[in-house]
């Protein structure tokens, strides 16, 4: 298949790593080609072997791992063939990587522009100034505003999307063929996602880079990629391209993959939920590696070995799919479960959560006197002060019983604050909460712990939300003791029930928690949140740490679960089409302050707040075919230290109409004959429906809505 | 609640059998207990199997006293008459060994025992609660920390007046800080787990929170601080009796004998040698039961046949 015009062939490429319990086979003969200026995506969940195949192609696998068998070449090159010191001239030079956390890719005691330069003079005979020039070229192309002074700053005056395009900078300085993207935007905000994935594209244009793009995420492929690679247990399962492969996959496992994405403007239909896990790559099953979770599965699947990559018939050229039944399935429609009724939303009345004017400051800085600052005030004159971060500033919202209501926002913005504050389990700093008529606020600790039944809460790392040296049983047992709900045999009755309901089985309640995957941790996590019997359930981002088809199934159980225990949620997320999909109400947060508050429908369809909207179309939507109309915003979120005066989007907003956002700060206002919708912005609701144009900032008239 | 009693006492029984059965699986724990055990039995057996002068045939069962002196036969080699040879002051070496575990062992093991009480105790309350807590508390362990071991301990001991229990309370303090820093750090850690905050809102009391969750995750490097600690904790009551602050000559113990040894080094290598052989197995074996049992609580670490 390797094509003599292509600048990366891989042929039969294998890696293995070995390891106490035996040799994995984490790469298993995958074979790919990449065109010049193409870009093409691998995508898969954790485990299917993308990053180790990425690795393979720049020779960084070490020990215990080796590359056994295949080839790799890259313009004209086998690159396996060539000595460590002739590959250290490839890498950074000719293909480079741009790595997946720019927190921790970049050396805190260097400047980015030393980071850069060094790269630079590794590869390209030129002096100091010069590499310095090419160094601020690279920064330009990569939009770092004012490179030539920002050259000489450290990493951490740089935010997380700034760092990355240092990154993709160091990555570009060389000018190389061949960029590898490892997950370059997972780390990121869904606004800063936009801005980089937008970068990857203009410079792909202007330079004509090819790109090999790895990620779980399929929108991010959707909005980037010409060609896309589906990797599953080490096995690349169908290729082809990333429009066709939208449009009908030929392989069950890429449908899957599709349908299990909750799409951030679908109404919240039943998400489709692949059963199992990956199986373990140590014990594949015979047969095709698909066949225990795939539906379409017949007995031959089930036999011989595992299917290769071959031509699809009646496929558009160039698609190729590792399925034995590839040519007679039909996977255009997205797979639907029957008898599974779509769940209607309701209206919920009676009140369980009430906050208001919720805040929660922190003081800046570590001990007694790390807080004090040296400021100048307005008279000139230099007073020591008290700094405080304002991680939430005033929020005020309601659950009712029975509903959801998702808090959603970028990183930093206090969403989390807000579940553990309400939650007391920090104490805020000012405000009023009230559970079920219950003035937490006012309550002394020893009410507020025999309330805690009521209330309870899943975490995003599930590993972490359960003690490694308990049992299950310990583990969900020790609540439903503690509250006097359940002892001895009966105990364990009810623990293994609830085991049963949550997915998992009665025997398991003699495991630790290390010996499950991570989306059987979180449904022990759900299992011990249900022991106590609770009416709210606060979710902290916990879907966040899954792979997409887990995603899935937990989605589809919380929602489940939520009638049937008569359950409330506070959904903390912030991935909007999750929200979307689970949330009855949701409020937009950003800054510490609520921007919008109200039904999914009101808040999204159409979105009104310029926040909101900006968020929305930030999301990378799961199929080509709709390229969305991206509002990239400038700049980055303020430090909550020092948060902007009047409106806190003022300094990124792009529908700002002049010194009333700078200067009043907009209250909560309902829209319409609704109650139930409120925004913070001073323009009216039909200058939110106005698209965004180019308007004159300073001077410009003053309107109030 | 008869019948929870009941499951309760089922769910325990489950546990120490796990613990069993992990325990007996695990090669070091179970080289470490055995070595341990077999050096507690001489400590205690000491004073009859002090026969050993395989020159008196049958196998006399006249002991050599440990404390009885024979100028003439000073600083001996080892020969089957003394197996480990004489002291300066013609002393059967052998015998001090076997005699002088009692005190080594005895010493080393309640004051590390003690001191890790106490240290784990400070540090994982210091982790926990951090703030200013953590502030007072640690600065105290840091003050104790900046005085010289010896010097500490001898203040100590000087305070309370010299007997081998205050040598101990004078140890057990010396290595509290050690414990307690190691326990801070592992707590530090263990705090930011989300199962912790689970626990709060689970409505759990703070003791229970230290107690119950945080500090069976610190186990496993608090048991490697201890088991190394306590060689130290046995040489640092040589230097104190051998002030004249511990146990008094001619009461043999490990550490005494070494110093005590130390200025024959040259013509009777073996005055040393032996009790310093002693006090490595010894650390040796607490090392071994230490890893062991660090392996064996931590539920990762299971093996299974």
């Amino acid at each position: 298949m390797t094509t003599t015009d292509s600048l990366l062939a891989v042929d039969d490429l294998r890696t293995q790593f070995r390891t106490e319990e035996g040799i994995v086979t984490a790469v298993n003969d995958v074979s790919f080609a990449l065109d010049h200026g193409e870009v093409m995506g691998i995508v898969g969940e954790s485990g299917a072997g993308k990053s180790v195949t990425a690795k393979s192609i720049m020779r960084l696998i070490r020990y215990p791992g080796e590359i056994v068998s295949g080839s790799i070449t890259f313009d004209g090159q086998d690159l396996l063939a060539l000595s460590e010191k002739e590959m250290r001239s490839v890498r950074g030079n000719k293909i480079t990587l741009i790595p997946q956390d720019p927190m921790t890719a970049l050396n805190p005691v260097l400047t980015v522009g030393q980071q850069i330069i060094e790269t630079i003079q590794l590869h390209q005979n030129v002096g100091e100034s010069e590499a310095r020039e090419i160094a601020i070229e690279a920064m330009e192309d990569v939009e770092i505003p004012d490179p030539a002074s920002r050259i000489d700053e450290y990493p951490h005056e740089f935010s997380g999307g700034m760092r990355q395009r240092v990154l993709i900078a160091i990555g570009l300085a060389c000018e190389p063929d061949l960029i590898i993207a490892d997950e370059p935007t997972t780390a990121l905000d869904v606004t800063t996602q936009a801005k980089i994935l937008e970068l990857l594209n203009d410079l792909r244009e202007k330079r004509g880079v090819s790109i090999l793009m790895i990620t779980h995420n399929l929108g991010v492929v959707a909005q980037t990629c010409d060609r896309v690679g589906v990797m599953y247990a080490g096995n690349l399962v169908e290729t082809g391209r990333v429009a066709d492969i939208f449009e009908q996959p030929r392989h069950p496992y890429t449908r899957t993959l599709i349908d299990a994405i909750p799409a951030v403007d679908s109404d919240r239909n039943r998400l489709y939920a692949l059963g199992g896990s990956m199986p373990d790559l140590q014990a594949l099953p015979d047969g095709c590696n698909f066949a225990d979770r795939c539906p379409h599965a017949i007995e031959a699947c089930r036999s011989g070995s595992d299917p290769a990559l071959e031509p699809v018939a009646g496929a558009p050229g160039g698609t190729e799919a590792a399925c034995i039944r590839a040519d007679e399935l039909d996977l255009s429609e997205p797979a639907v479960e029957e008898g599974v009724e779509r769940r209607h939303r309701e209206t919920h009345t009676e009140p369980l959560l009430e906050v208001n004017g919720l805040e929660k400051h922190f003081s800046a800085g570590d001990g007694l006197f790390g807080n004090l600052s040296l400021a100048r005030t307005d008279g000139g004159s230099l007073t020591l002060e008290r700094r405080y971060v304002k991680a939430v500033d005033g929020v005020s919202f309601t659950i009712n019983r029975g509903e959801t209501v998702g808090l959603v926002g970028e990183s930093g913005c206090g969403k989390s604050t807000v579940a553990r504050t309400v939650m007391q389990l920090l104490e805020p700093t000012g405000g009023e909460v009230y559970f079920d008529g219950h003035p937490l606020h006012e309550l002394g600790k020893r009410e507020i712990r025999s309330l805690r039944q009521e209330m309870q809460i899943i975490f995003q790392d599930p590993k972490s939300s359960l003690n490694p040296r308990k049992t299950v049983g310990q583990i969900i047992g020790r609540g439903m003791e503690k509250h006097d709900i359940a002892t001895g045999n009966e105990k364990r009755e009810r623990i293994e029930e609830l085991l049963e309901r949550v997915g998992l089985q009665a025997s398991d309640i003699d495991k630790y928690p290390h010996q499950f995957s991570g989306g059987q941790q979180q449904r022990i996590a759900i299992a011990n949140a249900l022991a106590v019997e609770p009416e709210l359930i606060v979710c902290d981002e916990p879907v966040s740490a899954l792979d997409v088809s887990v995603q899935a199934q937990i989605l589809n159980l919380l929602d489940d679960i939520q009638d049937e225990f008569g359950l409330s949620y506070l959904f903390i997320s912030h991935n909007i089409s999750v929200v979307r999909h689970l949330c009855d109400r949701v409020a937009v947060m950003y800054l510490g302050k609520i921007a919008e508050f109200g039904s999914v429908d009101d808040v999204f369809d159409p979105p009104y707040h310029p926040y909101t909207e900006s968020l929305l179309s930030a999301v990378p939507h799961a199929d080509p075919a709709q390229m969305s109309d991206r509002i990239l915003l400038e700049g980055t979120v303020p430090s909550p230290l020092d948060p902007p005066s009047g409106c806190p989007f003022h300094t990124r907003c792009p529908k700002k109409i002049g010194d009333v956002c700078e200067t009043d700060e907009p209250l909560p206002e309902a829209v319409g004959d609704e109650s139930t919708h409120q925004i913070s912005c001073h323009l009216s609701v039909e200058e939110m429906s106005e698209p965004v144009t180019d308007r004159p900032v300073a001077g410009s008239k003053v309107e109030e809505s | 609640m008869s019948t929870s009693r009941f499951t309760l006492t089922e769910e325990r029984k489950a546990h120490y059998g796990r613990f069993i059965r992990q325990f007996r699986r695990n090669q070091k724990a179970m080289i470490g207990l055995v070595i341990i055990v077999a050096l507690f039995f001489v400590a205690i057996f000491a004073q009859k199997i002090t026969i050993f002068d395989m020159t008196i045939q049958p196998f006399s069962l006249t002991p050599h006293e440990p404390e009885a002196t024979n100028i003439q036969n000073r600083e001996e080699s080892p020969s089957l008459q003394h197996l480990m040879g004489t002291d300066d002051l013609g002393r059967d070496i052998f015998s001090r060994v076997l005699v002088g575990a009692r005190i080594s062992l005895y010493v080393g093991f309640t004051s590390i025992s003690a001191a890790m009480v106490m240290g784990t105790t400070i540090g994982v309350v210091a982790g926990y609660y951090q703030g200013l807590i953590d502030e007072g508390l640690m600065r105290a362990m840091d003050a104790m920390m900046s005085f010289p071991p010896i010097l500490l301990a001898l203040t100590i001991v000087a305070v309370l007046e010299p007997s081998l229990n205050n040598v101990i309370i004078a140890l057990a303090l010396v290595y509290t800080p050690f414990i307690a820093r190691v326990a801070r750090s592992a707590a530090l850690s263990v705090r930011n787990e989300s199962f912790v905050e689970a626990a709060v809102a689970r409505g759990e009391s703070d003791t229970y929170i230290i107690f119950r969750e945080v500090l069976p995750n610190c186990v496993g490097p608090l048991l490697v601080q201890a088991s190394i600690n306590i060689a130290f904790t046995m040489l640092l009551e040589a230097s104190l009796s051998f002030l004249g602050l511990g146990v008094q000559p001619p009461t043999p113990s490990w550490g005494l004998m070494i110093n005590q040894g130390w200025a024959f080094m040259g013509d009777a290598p073996w005055l040393v040698f032996f009790p310093a052989l002693a006090i490595a197995i010894a650390v040796i074996g607490f090392n071994l039961l230490g890893d062991g049992l660090r392996d064996v609580l931590d539920p990762k670490g299971e093996i299974i046949e």
